[in-house]
């Protein structure tokens, strides 16, 4: 016995409730009697009197709360019953882009699915089976289900995609859902993977049945599209790499085409030693748009034959340095000119206003904070103490620097950060939007030497070291020098027409405000789709575009996946690769103890109660009627 | 009328009221034993006659016999005065499951049928509290004759028992204003302290009048238990409230006080020959009238 709603156990307190209402109303009902000439030699007992006694109509009306509360509360006893019941079957297969390589006539998914469909077809009627897809993450085509016809009809819809894989967390997924409910079942697997490249204990492994389809190596794929091109360079000073790699264990010709906007800029014959890889420069581009790489060779998998990158057109772009120091204002200017496509504009503080910045700006602030907000990337350096963003705690001098990371663009290539010359500088309050560049430390505390953060759907850096005079172009601080023209890559803003490149299997999130309001999605396939959310799922390669009316935009995908083109992986253990069979088991006579909930019972008897006393009362009535 | 029906009136035409002492000053139907008068129908005795007589009266066979003039006398015949007096102090709707004060007024209705049936006048007075200079009573018209009775079901309907029981200065109130006393039946419920009520009827009986008690009980007033085992106690008519839980001694101890009660009315009725009856309102009103008030000789078979 138990109940399954203890939350309403509170609504007890109406059965209170009831005997302070008798009790309220035994002291306030009088009893009208003719004369008190005899009651006045009977000892009045209050107390007794006002105490509460149960008569049969609070007996009737708390039994019929009690049953009204019983039925809310969900009671129910155990029950042992015996049922026959199927086994359960999960299957995991994978559809990433390894999926699509050809064996033979057929592609290797379709090997994989065929498998699983005899194995599906194989399990008893009253077994359960669950079908889980895994590519770069692992999506629940089918929960549960008794319905074969069904798998069979969702494995056929099934497709490989051109992402990576994450069968690790597929099997994972399934064995959570195998273990969910505390029921064993079997778990399948349908891949072309070999078992030692999961990260699976081998305990694991064992509970698995695994089927492993493919066999061929024979793939040659564009391993990777550098192209070197910073904002302040032209395309004609741009440089590309391709990477070309034979992933088969045997040596494979083929033909690389590069093509500018569909112009051919290069088409070179290779041929590759078995499991090399060679690269190729091209340079001397004429013109800015869409550079495409591609291979012609006989090989498995075509869809790491062909790479996308966009060629950029050299923009002007103003830097509006804010400061009152001459020394600095000469020293940026020295920089400036040596940047091509680089303007710039020199304000003093007094002379300022938000209004002289455009978005595509960058703007410096040197030992200035506006009161005002400004509508542009801006880097500020060594802000005075008193400023609204990043009040001054206290001042350091000789300032060693202890930390910083490496990984952002900020500090790309430079190597000896700690060299920075750092003779004064500000702790500053860091705000909750930044993220700590550099740092040093105090006894207590982190100080936060460089950060950057996003402010308002702007980016901004913050020195709180001061760039003093000669430091920036002496030939001993190269590394301040590096770090102020990286910081200047950082803040230049991203030209909103120049196609974004994301690998396949990623998310491509949808710019503030652009929204997925009328958004709509054209494939590589040339499908369109309307966008439902913020995020973009981007699982082929090839030119994705996004119109709507806030927004317009286009994707280059990318499958740079060595482990995906590698499509001949071999188990590096010695133990030979093994179809593991698992034989049909009989349905399951299972013994268990259920909960049976009966508090619809206890609504009928209430319901009973109620029609019982109405009886009663039309008995009574007709009877005094009569009488 | 209630339970008065025709059926029922019927078995009144049987009844009337028993008289011993009352009589009118007018003639009547009703004879009056060992008192003569010299007319009429049922001969009573003889008398010398006396200047005056009616000659038509001289029995001239007993002249014959006698050598002396005798004349004829008969039974005398006079009209009886009735009054009903009927309490409606509020005591008489409490407890409201025992209805006394309908009991009563069917009570009033089947006496009075008896009483206007012998062509006797009736009184119906409602004792009552005072009310601003009134006296504390209400007087139904005079009914005469039988086919005036329908007045008075109709007019105790419209009473509700209400107010304090101001019995004693009533029932004085109205003998002080009244010349011709008769035969009075006093219904109530009594429920005052004993020197109230017996300086109340000892006034009546020294006015001339034959009085008649009928003391009206509920059965809830005789077995309280039906009415409640515990609760708060409310008198009707002066508002006080007790708290009482009704156990076997408390029970004892009201059933001793009530039956006092009763016993000393019973006895002040029987020391001073006034005619005594008690009714309860769980019998039937039919047994009442034909068993109980002709057992108490209130009332009498023709």
């Amino acid at each position: 016995m138990g109940i399954l709603n203890p939350a309403a156990l509170p609504l007890l307190a109406v059965l209170g409730i009831l005997v302070l209402i008798y009790l309220r109303e035994r002291w306030r009902t009088r009893i009208e009697v003719p004369s008190m000439l005899f009651w006045s030699l009977v000892k009045e007992d209050k107390a007794r009197v006002r105490r509460f006694t149960p008569s049969l109509l609070f007996l009737l009306q708390a039994l019929l709360l009690a049953l009204l509360i019983g039925g809310v509360l969900h009671p129910f006893r155990s029950q042992i019953v015996t049922e026959t019941r199927g086994n359960r079957h999960i299957l995991v297969i994978d559809t990433s882009a390894s999926m699509q390589a050809r064996e033979g006539r057929t592609q290797r998914f379709d090997l994989a699915r065929d498998q699983a469909k005899k194995v599906v077809q194989s399990f008893n009627v009253l077994d359960e089976v669950m079908l889980i897809s895994v590519s770069t993450r692992p999506l629940v085509v089918s929960g549960l289900t008794k319905d074969h016809l069904l798998i069979l009809h969702l494995l056929e819809t099934l497709k490989p995609v051109d992402t990576g894989t994450n069968l690790d967390l597929g099997i994972e997924l399934a064995l959570a859902q195998r273990d969910r409910e505390g029921r064993q079942g079997q778990i399948y697997v349908f891949t072309d993977q070999p078992t030692n490249v999961l990260n699976l204990s081998a305990d694991k492994l064992k509970e698995l049945a695994y089927y492993r389809v493919g066999k061929t190596d024979d793939n040659v794929g564009v391993a990777a599209l550098h192209l070197h091109q910073n904002p302040f360079q032209s395309y004609s000073q741009a440089q590309a790499y391709v990477v070309v790699r034979n992933y088969a264990a045997r040596p494979k010709t083929g033909i690389l085409t590069v093509r500018l906007n569909e112009k051919q800029m290069l088409r070179r014959e290779f041929t590759l030693p078995a499991r090399e890889a060679t690269s190729f420069s091209v340079k001397g581009f004429e013109g800015p748009g869409k550079l495409i790489a591609q291979i012609e060779t006989d090989d498995a998998l075509r869809i790491d034959n062909q790479a996308l990158a966009w060629l950029a057109e050299l923009r002007d772009r103003r830097l509006v340095l804010v400061s009152g120091v001459k020394g600095l204002q000469e020293e940026i200017t020295r920089v400036s000119e040596a940047i091509p496509g680089l303007i710039l504009t020199v304000l003093t503080p007094e002379r300022f206003s938000p209004a002289e910045v455009r978005p595509q700006d960058v703007v410096l602030f040197h030992q200035f904070v506006p009161s005002a907000t400004v509508s542009a990337n801006s880097l500020y350096v060594f802000p005075q103490p008193q400023n609204p963003l990043f009040p001054a705690v206290a001042e350091a001098e000789d300032v060693s620097i202890l930390d910083w990371r490496e990984e952002h663009e900020m500090l790309r290539n430079l190597h000896y950060v700690d060299a920075l010359p750092l003779k004064k500088a500000r702790v500053l309050a860091l705000p909750s939007w930044a993220q700590v560049l550099i740092s040093s430390r105090t006894k207590t505390s982190e100080v936060p030497l460089a950060f950057t953060g996003e402010k308002d759907g702007h980016r901004v850096a913050c020195f709180a070291f001061d760039l003093g005079k000669g430091n920036l172009t002496n030939s001993d601080n190269m590394t301040l020098l590096l770090l102020f023209l990286n910081t200047m890559r950082w803040l230049s803003p991203a030209d909103p027409t120049t196609p974004t490149l994301v690998p396949t299997g990623e998310a491509f999130f949808l710019p503030p405000g652009a929204g997925p309001d009328s958004l709509r999605l054209l494939s590589p396939q040339g499908e369109e789709q309307k966008i439902e959310t913020d995020v973009v799922e981007i699982d082929r390669v090839g030119e994705y575009r996004l119109t709507g009316s806030r927004y317009r935009g286009t994707l280059y995908a990318n499958l740079f996946d060595e482990p995906e083109s590698d499509i001949g992986r071999r188990e590096e253990n010695s133990q030979p690769v093994t179809m593991t069979q698992v034989a049909a088991k009989a349905p399951q006579e299972l013994t268990q103890s259920v909960p049976v909930e009966f508090g619809r019972t206890l609504y009928y008897g209430a319901v009973s109660l109620i029609l019982l006393e109405w009886l009663y009362s039309l008995w009574r009535y007709y009877r005094t009627s009569r009488a | 009328m209630g339970v008065i029906d025709s059926t029922f009136l019927r078995q009144l035409d049987r009844l009337r009221v028993r008289v011993r002492t009352a009589r009118g000053l007018r003639p009547g139907e009703t004879q009056i034993p060992r008192s003569t008068q010299a007319w009429g129908i049922e001969f009573e005795s003889y008398k010398e006659y006396t200047p005056g007589d009616d000659f038509r009266y001289v029995d001239w066979n007993a002249v014959g016999r006698l050598n002396q003039l005798v004349v004829r006398t008969f039974t005398a015949e006079r009209e009886i005065p009735y009054y009903l007096f009927l309490d409606s102090s509020a005591s008489m709707g409490a407890p409201v499951m025992d209805q006394k004060f309908t009991f009563a007024s069917d009570l009033a209705t089947a006496l009075g049928y008896v009483v206007v049936n012998n062509n006797d006048p009736l009184r119906l007075v409602v004792l009552t509290a005072p009310d601003k200079g009134h006296p504390p009573f209400r007087v139904a018209p005079v009914l005469r004759h039988r086919s005036h009775f329908s007045r008075l079901p109709a007019f105790l309907a419209t009473l509700v028992p209400q107010g304090k029981t101001y019995l004693r200065e009533a029932l004085r109130a109205y003998a002080e204003q009244t010349r011709e006393p008769g035969v009075a039946f006093v219904i109530s419920d009594f429920l005052l302290e004993a020197p109230v009520y017996e300086e109340a009827l000892l006034l009546m009986k020294a006015r001339g009048y034959e009085v008649k008690v009928i003391r009206v009980l509920g059965a809830a007033e005789l077995s309280p238990e039906k009415l409640f085992r515990r609760g708060k106690l409310y008198d009707v008519e002066d508002g006080r409230e007790r708290w009482i839980s009704l156990s076997k001694a408390h029970l004892q101890q009201y059933q001793g006080a009530l039956q006092a009660h009763l016993t000393a009315l019973q006895q002040f009725c029987h020391q001073h020959q006034i005619l005594y009856a008690q009714v309860s309102t769980d019998t039937n009103l039919t047994t009442v009238v034909s068993e109980e008030l002709t057992r108490a000789g209130l009332l009498a078979f023709r």
